[in-house]
């Protein structure tokens, strides 16, 4: 490096931007990236660049700047239980509604039920009502466990005389309850599926030099950035340069220019041991229609605090998107984290074609227990592919979920 | 050797301590409570319950912050770096006060003093608190410790300078003596000496330049040469302690690289222009 270390580095950064013009919403964001970047690599300790983002947040505050924020104390390590997802079924008619339930997800702090919603038969001719929306009569359910614990569930979602979207209670049900009652209906919950399987690769940091980790963790945030400015990546990158953990010339920063200039994802390794475990999701076997829906129900086991759980899959001509909920503190975007080193989430999909599609979050909702969203994937699927590799990572480990692609029978 | 404070005037700040005016005397790099001739047996007390006197915690927060880093962190960077006062008793009264649209007294004050010197009065009360370490930025917890650091800046009289005079001429000694203590503060200490030469460089050169900054072990000659718009500076943490801190960085529009005392009253300034060409000594006298 240039003679100095990496916390003389950031301290440096600090003061520079004790002067600087931050940006629009008042944040210094270089200066968290780089000292994150030197977490992540290991040539900054945590505490320490907690302590550095701490005194320098104060010094901003007392000059009428922007603070840093994150830099709460690093939250101990917590034991994450999956979310779990299970199918179940059934017609519940509420009102001048149906409810046609399809999956549900148990989480620690949140219930959700997957449901499709229809005007019930003749609702809309009946005389002598006043006509309203058949969704208002529904938009607040009760939900109960085996438990005896009762909680309210309120609808999220869209459509015009059919809806398709969640019920969610938080808290919500015991995770363990054997069925689930639906306004008075009680649904068996199947946590049987077949097909899918999950694979687990755990990044043993010991194992790898200082050039392999700010490789991985460029790559990373290469693939977390994919819809976002390119700036920080060069920050990044000239951070990780400075402070000698990658040569100037190294390919995964010459491969980032190059990608960045092209407008294309930026190509990733991940070095390390993986283990196996069998996970099943529903299929329906098949040729890929136009406009599908899989059911997934597949939870990946903690990595890196972290776990998700894929509930759908739809195709559609344009792309293909999966609905994920998620437990455990994770950085979505660069505007939140609890921390300097809560995990970045970075998602990606390939087939067994060779094909890569690159994924990016819609409509994600999330705090520092747990995250739900929508992830939409570009080009469309392959018609020929047979399986899909949903990929979700984080700077230390990824997980994989093996789809099979079996799609209904065309009538 | 000349003392770190010798260029320091002795400044005094008046403090309502209980129903009494006393005062605290800052005068060759020590603050003391001269109304507090028995100091030990009034901590006792405060121990066991009663009220503490605002003088011995300032006093006593004084003593601990004596070498804290986290001084030059917060601390102005000179002439070009102001802080606010309002801003620095904000932060200074703890919890859930990070935010500047409104500021009231304190609930609790026990003692509320000004100083002599300021323009306004200052409107902070000292209260019970505990020795604290590393203050938290967002902190929304009551009962939470006060900001020792930020409240000492925001003392009036002249005591900010003479705080952060403190922590450098303390820091000054550990390094002239190889203390074992400086090389896991080396990162810390660099970048008091970098801000520091940031804020009065560039404003002087008038200028955006990048700087390329070393920080010398004792005893190296310093230096400041540009090529281009990027100027090199290599000086040594006494820069703070004999040029910075007694206000000698800019004389007569020319850069201070070294200060040192040439005979009692009379100090020998080595200097360069804005072309940083040179250097030029120069003497100064009282």
């Amino acid at each position: 490096m240039n003679g100095i270390s990496a916390e003389t580095y950031v301290r440096r950064c600090a003061e520079d931007e004790l002067r600087a013009v931050h940006d629009e919403e008042g944040e210094p964001r270089g200066f968290r990236e780089r000292i994150r970047a030197l977490v992540f690599v290991g040539l900054l300790d945590i505490e320490v660049a907690s302590g550095i983002v701490s005194s320098y947040g104060r010094a901003r505050a007392v000059r009428g700047l922007g603070g840093y924020p994150g830099d709460e104390d690093t939250p101990g390590a917590q034991t994450v239980d999956p979310t779990r997802v299970a199918r179940c079924s059934g017609e519940i008619d509420v009102s001048d509604a149906t409810i046609v339930p399809r999956l549900v997800t148990l989480g620690p702090h949140r219930t959700r039920l997957a449901a499709t919603i229809r005007a019930a038969s003749g609702a809309a001719t009946r005389r002598g009502r006043r006509h309203r929306p058949m969704i208002f009569e529904v938009h607040e359910i009760t939900l109960r466990d085996d438990k005896g614990r009762s909680v309210t569930a309120h609808l999220s979602g869209g459509g015009g005389s059919e809806w398709r979207g969640w019920y969610e209670a938080e808290p919500g049900l015991s995770p363990d309850t054997a069925w689930v009652d639906v306004e008075g209906t009680r649904l068996a919950l199947d946590d049987t599926c077949a097909g899918a399987t999950v694979t687990v690769e755990t990044c043993a940091d010991a194992e790898l030099s200082t050039e392999q980790r700010a490789t991985r963790y460029l790559d990373h945030c290469a693939r977390s950035f994919a819809d976002q400015e390119s700036s920080a990546l060069a920050t990044i990158a000239d951070t990780l340069v400075t402070c000698g953990a990658l040569a100037p010339d190294s390919p995964s920063v010459t491969s980032l220019v190059a990608a960045d200039e092209d407008g294309e994802p930026h190509p990733t390794a991940y070095p390390g041991p993986g283990w196996a475990f069998q996970l099943h999701s529903h299929a329906r076997r098949g040729r890929q229609p136009a406009t599908a829906t899989l059911i997934v129900a597949v939870s990946t086991p903690p990595i890196d605090g972290v776990s998700v759980a894929v509930t759908d899959l739809e195709s559609t001509p344009d792309g293909f998107q999966i609905e994920i909920e998620g437990v455990g503190p994770v950085e979505f975007s660069r505007g939140y984290a609890p921390s300097i080193d809560t995990p970045r989430l970075a998602t990606r999909a390939t087939d067994d074609r060779g094909n890569d599609y690159r994924g990016s979050l819609a409509e994600f909702e999330g705090g520092s227990e747990g995250f739900s969203g929508t992830v939409r994937f570009t080009p469309a699927l392959d018609p020929g592919a047979s399986i899909v590799n949903l990929e979700f990572s984080t700077e230390r480990a990824r997980a994989i979920v093996h789809v099979p692609l079996h799609w209904g029978d065309r009538s | 050797m000349t003392a770190w404070w010798a260029l320091l005037a002795p400044v005094k700040l008046p403090v309502a301590c209980g129903e009494e005016n006393h005062a605290l005397h800052w005068a060759e790099g020590t603050l003391a409570a001269p109304e507090h001739p028995d100091a030990d047996r009034e901590r006792a007390l405060a121990a066991l319950g009663a009220d503490p006197s605002p003088c011995l915690q300032i006093l006593d927060a004084w003593n601990r912050r004596a070498d804290d880093l986290d001084v030059l962190v917060l601390a102005g960077r000179g002439p070009s770096d102001p802080l606010d006062d309002s801003r620095l008793q904000f932060a200074g009264r703890g919890p859930g006060h990070f935010g500047f649209g409104g500021y009231a007294p304190l609930a609790h004050a026990t003692a509320a003093f000004a100083s002599t010197l300021s323009v306004r009065p200052a409107a902070v009360g000292w209260t019970a608190f505990s020795p604290m370490g590393r203050r938290r930025y967002v902190d929304f917890e009551d009962e939470a410790p006060v900001d020792e650091v930020s409240r000492l800046l925001s003392l009036g009289a002249g005591l900010p300078q003479r705080l952060t005079a403190t922590v450098i001429g303390t820091w000054a000694e550990r390094i002239d003596a190889g203390d074992e203590r400086v090389a896991r503060a080396a990162p810390a200490l660099d970048a008091a000496v970098y801000g520091r030469l940031r804020a009065t460089l560039l404003p002087w050169l008038g200028s955006p330049v990048s700087i390329r900054f070393t920080m010398q072990p004792p005893g190296a000659q310093p230096a400041l040469r540009r090529e281009g718009d990027v100027v090199h500076a290599e000086l040594p943490f006494a820069w703070l302690r004999d040029v910075w801190m007694n206000g000698l960085a800019v004389i007569l529009d020319r850069f201070s690289l070294r200060a040192a005392p040439e005979s009692p009253g009379t100090w020998m300034l080595s200097t360069v222009n804005r072309d940083l060409s040179g250097p030029q000594d120069l003497m100064i006298s009282d």
